[in-house]
């Protein structure tokens, strides 16, 4: 009898610690989800790291008593009893820790991901241009007709409905209307045509800061790259400003400075060199135009992109048998694009 | 959610002002109107609930309150209000829980009539009737109010916001929607706890519509005291081109379907008929609307507001204060311009530094001064800079910072404004008081207070130029054309004289505002006894 009755006391003994491992877990789970809600109901820190410390010695003690067969000796108990409470005091820690962590990484490996390596995408519009820096949006309508619709049509609305829905286009395709529709004699129109324009210059000012701020990386192609986001900026700037002399000077400085850079930090880049030969070209620089441009279809630049830009740098230094042989050599698809079509016809 | 500073009791005033983002806080023209009116009526007491957006990103105040100022209250309607607290034991809660259980039934009548309620304020082609606006106040102040606790979790707001998402074009993210009925109608709630502990006053005077204007249509309702209403720029107008460029609207583009005949966003479409309903709720009861020239009276009365209760009271300037400092005939004109105002976008502030860059070429020794605050935009005012800086202008034009109308005037030749909008400037006016002839561009009232009005206001002659907007070569020629003729600038000088003694005077203006106000206050007196004889 007194055996069965010692049996049945170990028992409720051991059940009894389970319970306590039980409720110590549980509570903590409660009081951590206190943490995470808006809600913080147990009070003050101060007793939520009281009543932690007091649950997981709860815990670590009902447990370490529940496997005491793990450690039999008294000192081996003991520091079996201190290594539960540890790791239960330190599980939130440690989670917070590796939330931080992995947050930090995940950022870290975001802002990675997204720089890739080719610069470029091919648009998949049949007018200019045929190109746009990969991240950006390419819109497959452009603003063509829009001027004819500002001077004639009485629809206002429709056409601040228009408005608005260009300040989603690039500005290179948009600024002209813009710049037109800020005469309209509507107010409303005349306003939001000012604000979109303003708010794209704001947008490329801010965006060219950020990119200074971080083109000094280690990585010599993201480098690059950044150098020619910040010249690509400035050269969609200039298309905002086309109408002032000085400010075009300006920025086709900027816009060369920063593709000379980006060719420094990456000899190999032939987007750089591409957009370098571009700008030069725009600065009247014919000899570096043709050097840059030559030097990119060399690097594997497709020819169909390059040679119109040779062949307007040999226009400009009047070497006409060059510009016949250079647009000869274009592809039959390019050669039926709209605005290059009755030029190669003309030449060819 | 009344500031900290706000006086404990609130005593009586005969005029209870409310002001959205001007006085006392923000600098800038309407700003200057208030404190004339204040100070202009001294025998009048003034109180003050001023709507801010939030409390940190708020200032000290930039002006010194009168004497006549009896109470100022600040609320900041982005802020998160502080939810009444339930009881702390299982006992309170559950009674509480008791009684909105009962209240369901009211509440969700209540969220049906407030469904009905909006279908009446949307349909913008009938006038819309004040019993509307009364009735929302009811809903929102009265003794059984929705509260924002309703609007965030009950059954009947989910129901309404499944409704009208109904209307809402085919694809749009209901989660957008939500969070923006949400975000929308939470500073309602503000402007509700306003109206249940409204300082007392005899007439209450918004200057503008949106929130302040739609808080004094609720004020009327509560209160029962007269409502006017003075719009300077137009509420709606404004909001609606800033809601056409703001980032924290969603927007979901499709590549592949941007174009010009792409309809407007429909959650912008959404904020801009919410300004435009805050707009009609406050037409609709306003006892008086007040405006500043024809232009934006034709706005406002296409913006809802009955023809019957618009009155023009243009602005007026202090011209006593500028008549010592006015140059003899004999005076050589400095060739300085002056434009005084915020260094921000809508005053195009480059079209000034690139037409100083012309101006140049033709009168070598022209400067161009830029007064006003700079620190609204700063991301425009280091743009600003840098152009100065490229075109090399550094020398030429100078941002100066504040400055005292009275000393800026007699050390320049012109007075001048680029901006692409504006209301009446006083800026301009009180150039003219000083004897200083006008450039600006096309806009708001320019063109009155340059050309005239009427024919006799005509017949006073030009004062100035009047250039369109975004137009550097047209605003520096009319520039040179000024300052290079020193008998156009004199003639233009007599003109502007002329003009503002004969029509824009603070004196008339402010006798005007004072009839105003004795009118409203009396009709409302003689309704009562008339309410109390019966």
């Amino acid at each position: 009898m007194f055996p069965v009755m010692q049996e049945i006391v170990l028992v409720l003994l051991k059940l009894f610690l389970w319970v306590g491992v039980a409720v110590s877990s549980l509570v903590q789970c409660v009081m951590l989800s206190s943490l995470v809600t808006d809600d913080f109901w147990i009070g003050t820190p101060a007793i939520w790291l009281s009543a932690h410390a007091l649950l997981s010695a709860l815990g670590a003690g009902c447990a370490a008593r529940v496997l005491s067969d793990v450690a039999r000796e008294h000192k081996q108990h003991g520091r079996f009893y201190i290594l539960l409470f540890c790791l239960a005091f330190l599980i939130p820690f440690a989670g917070t820790a590796a939330t931080f962590v992995s947050f930090y990484f995940g950022f870290r490996e975001a802002l990675v991901r997204h720089r890739e390596p080719d610069y470029w995408q091919l648009t998949p519009r049949a007018e200019l241009p045929f190109t746009t820096p990969k991240g950006r949006v390419a819109t497959n309508v452009d603003s063509r007709g829009f001027i004819e619709h500002l001077l004639y049509s009485k629809d206002n609305d429709d056409l601040y409905r228009k408005i608005l829905a260009a300040a989603n286009i690039r500005s290179a395709l948009s600024a002209t209307t813009l710049k037109q529709a800020m005469r309209h004699s509507d107010e409303r129109i005349r306003l939001t045509a000012y604000k979109t324009l303003d708010k794209k210059v704001s947008d490329l000012n801010r965006e060219i800061q950020s990119l200074e701020a971080r083109v000094n990386t280690s990585d010599s192609i993201e480098s690059s790259n950044t150098w020619l986001q910040i010249a690509s900026n400035y050269w969609e700037l200039l298309t905002i400003e086309r109408g002032e002399p000085v400010a075009r000077k300006q920025l086709l400085k900027k816009a060369s400075e920063a593709a000379i850079q980006a060719v420094a930090v990456l000899p190999i880049n032939r987007n750089a060199h591409f957009i370098l030969g571009r700008v030069s070209l725009m600065q009247g620089d014919t000899r570096r135009a043709k050097v840059a441009l030559e030097r990119s279809m060399a690097l594997g630049m497709p020819s169909d992109k390059v040679l119109p830009q040779l062949a307007e740098a040999a226009f400009m230094q009047h070497d006409y048998p060059r510009v016949k042989e250079l647009l000869s050599r274009l592809g039959p698809a390019t050669r039926v694009y709209p605005p290059l079509s009755h030029v190669a016809e003309y030449w060819t | 959610m009344s500031d900290s500073e706000t006086e404990m009791t609130t005593p009586h005033a005969n005029v209870c002002l409310l002001l959205e983002g001007t006085f006392p806080y923000v600098r800038g023209g309407v700003s200057t109107w208030v404190k004339q009116m204040i100070e202009g009526m001294p025998h009048l007491s003034f109180s003050i609930i001023y709507l801010g957006a939030d409390r940190e990103t708020q200032g000290e105040p930039s002006y010194e309150l009168p004497a006549n100022v009896v109470h100022l209250e600040a609320h900041f309607l982005l802020d998160e209000r502080i939810e009444e607290e339930e009881g702390s034991n299982w006992m309170d809660r559950m009674q509480s829980s008791f009684k909105s259980s009962s209240n369901k039934k009211v509440r969700n009548q209540q969220f049906v009539r407030n469904s009905e309620l909006h279908s009446e304020l949307c349909d913008t082609d009938k006038p819309l009737n004040s019993s509307v606006t009364h009735e929302f106040t009811d809903l929102m102040a009265g003794s059984n109010s929705i509260t924002e606790k309703d609007l965030k979790q009950s059954r009947g707001s989910w129901d309404t916001i499944r409704e009208k998402y109904n209307d809402a074009p085919e694809g749009l993210d209901f989660n957008h929607f939500f969070w923006t009925v949400r975000s929308m109608h939470s500073p309602l709630f503000t402007l509700a706890d306003i109206v249940k502990n409204a300082p007392p006053a005899d007439l209450y005077h918004s200057v503008s519509t949106g929130y302040a204007g739609y808080l004094g249509a609720m004020l009327q309702g509560a209160t029962g005291k007269p409502f006017v209403i003075s719009e300077h720029g137009i509420y709606t107008k404004e909001r609606e081109l800033d809601l056409a460029q703001v980032d924290w609207i969603p927007e979901q583009l499709d590549p592949f379907k941007v174009g010009l005949n792409d309809n407007m966003n429909y959650l912008r479409s959404v904020w801009i008929r919410f300004f435009l309903s805050l707009g009609r709720m406050s037409y609709s009861t306003a006892n008086q609307v007040f405006t500043l020239y024809e232009g934006n009276r034709l706005r406002q009365i296409k913006d809802g507001c009955p023809e019957e209760k618009l009155r023009i009271i243009p602005n007026g300037v202090n011209v006593k204060r500028f008549r010592p400092v006015r140059r003899n005939a004999t005076a050589a004109v400095p060739p300085v311009l002056a434009l005084i105002g915020r260094v921000v976008p809508i005053k195009d502030i480059k079209n000034f530094i690139r037409a100083m860059q012309i101006v140049r070429t033709q009168l070598p020794n022209a400067q161009g001064w830029l007064f006003g605050p700079e620190d609204e935009d700063e991301d425009y005012t280091r743009e600003c800079k840098m152009l100065v800086e490229s075109l090399g202008l550094s020398h030429v034009v100078k941002f100066k910072g504040f400055g005292k109308p009275e000393e800026i005037f007699p050390a320049v030749g012109l007075s001048v404004l680029t901006s692409v909008s504006e209301g009446q400037p006083l800026v301009v006016l009180e150039g003219f008081a000083a004897g200083i002839p006008a450039v600006t561009t096309d806009v708001g009232s320019c063109r009155e207070l340059i050309e005239g009005i009427h024919i006799e206001d005509k017949a006073l002659g030009e004062a100035g130029s009047v250039v369109p907007i975004a137009d550097p070569a047209a605003f520096a020629h009319a520039a040179v054309a000024l300052l290079s003729d020193r008998e156009s600038w004199q003639q233009a000088s007599n003109s502007a004289i002329a003009r503002v003694e004969a029509y824009y005077d603070e004196d008339d203006m402010i006798d005007r505002y004072q009839r105003v106000y004795e009118r409203q206050m009396a009709v409302h007196s003689d309704e009562l006894l008339k309410d109390e004889a019966a």
